[in-house]
């Protein structure tokens, strides 16, 4: 296991890797990585305007994995229930160029609408996005839901290019979602 | 009436509702854990600060650097709000004030502009 933890720390440096959380989430563990996330952006005197962009894109990957995450690391799996959904979530630096991905585990039947949600949104030009954000802020704020949908447009809007996502396959009824996010 | 006084935290503006000045003040960042729970108190305290005021022209400012989309959809409840209250007759500006490196509040202002039709909203550079 230590071996592999070197392993793992090389791996991320070559990917240029800066900050990876792997575990339990939960809005403490957002605040605190969110908190270092922010120090290495000023300590690298970031450009203001895209300050918030990335601070914001990690905001809502954290908040879908906290909201819709499945706890698989648990004896019994409970889906939407679990206190503490298991998620892994990294950021990288290139060029300038800031990559997050997350990663978290979902039933068979949240990523046929997760799926169909991301697709919908990824064939919008910005304008349209614009626009369907409005939409689906006014219809989400009278039925108080949970709000992925939002969720994700906010990622589109302040990603540099399109978002790319996959589905690995763990066993019958869960898969593995990973979301990749350039800003 | 008594004022409603929010300190912030990491993760909650601070807020400041004054009923002898008619300010409302929302600053800093919102990401609360619980969103809804958290801004409860503000609409209350507004649905009670409505029914005692009359001519007074009441300004609100909002000064988010960065706000979560459940904030968002809060944010888009209370300017329907206040909508709702200038529609009834009473005196209403938002200034939304906004850095000028930070593109997206600026943009975020507009699209609370245009979905707004009676309540005035200006957008103001600090």
């Amino acid at each position: 296991m230590v071996g592999k933890l070197f392993h793992y720390t090389c791996q991320f440096a070559q990917d240029s890797v800066f900050l990876c959380y792997s575990g339990p989430t939960s809005h403490d563990v957002l605040v605190s990585t969110g908190n270092s996330l922010k120090h290495f952006l000023e300590e690298n005197k970031v450009d203001p305007k895209r300050f918030y962009c990335i601070f914001s894109v990690y905001v809502e990957l954290f908040e879908n994995i906290i909201r819709y995450g499945v706890d698989c690391f648990g004896i019994d799996f409970r889906v939407n229930q679990s206190r503490n959904p298991y998620g892994i979530i990294t950021v990288s630096v290139k060029n300038d160029q800031f990559t997050i991905k997350s990663g978290n585990i979902v039933t068979i039947e949240q990523s046929k609408k997760l799926r169909h949600s991301i697709e919908r949104i990824k064939a919008m030009d910005p304008r349209m996005i614009r626009d369907y954000y409005r939409q689906k802020r006014k219809q989400e704020s009278n039925e108080d839901s949970k709000g992925a949908g939002l969720g994700l447009i906010e990622i589109i809007r302040k990603t540099s290019q399109p978002i790319a996502f996959s589905f690995d396959y763990i066993d019958d009824y869960f898969l593995f979602f990973s979301l990749t996010a350039v800003i | 009436m008594k004022n409603l006084d929010i300190p912030k935290t990491k993760t909650t503006p601070e807020i400041h509702f004054n009923s002898s000045t008619n300010e409302l003040t929302i600053k800093g960042e919102s990401f609360p854990e619980n969103t809804s729970e958290f801004y409860a108190p503000v609409f209350e305290w507004l649905e009670e600060y409505f029914v005692t005021i009359k001519d007074q022209s009441v300004t609100v400012n909002i000064e988010l650097v960065y706000f979560n989309s459940s904030s968002s959809k809060v944010l888009m409840n209370l300017f329907d709000m206040l909508e709702e209250n200038v529609q009834d007759g009473k005196q209403i500006t938002v200034n939304w004030l906004y850095d000028e490196d930070n593109e997206m509040a600026v943009e975020y202002g507009e699209d609370f502009m245009e979905d707004l039709e009676s309540l005035q909203i200006n957008l103001v550079k600090i």
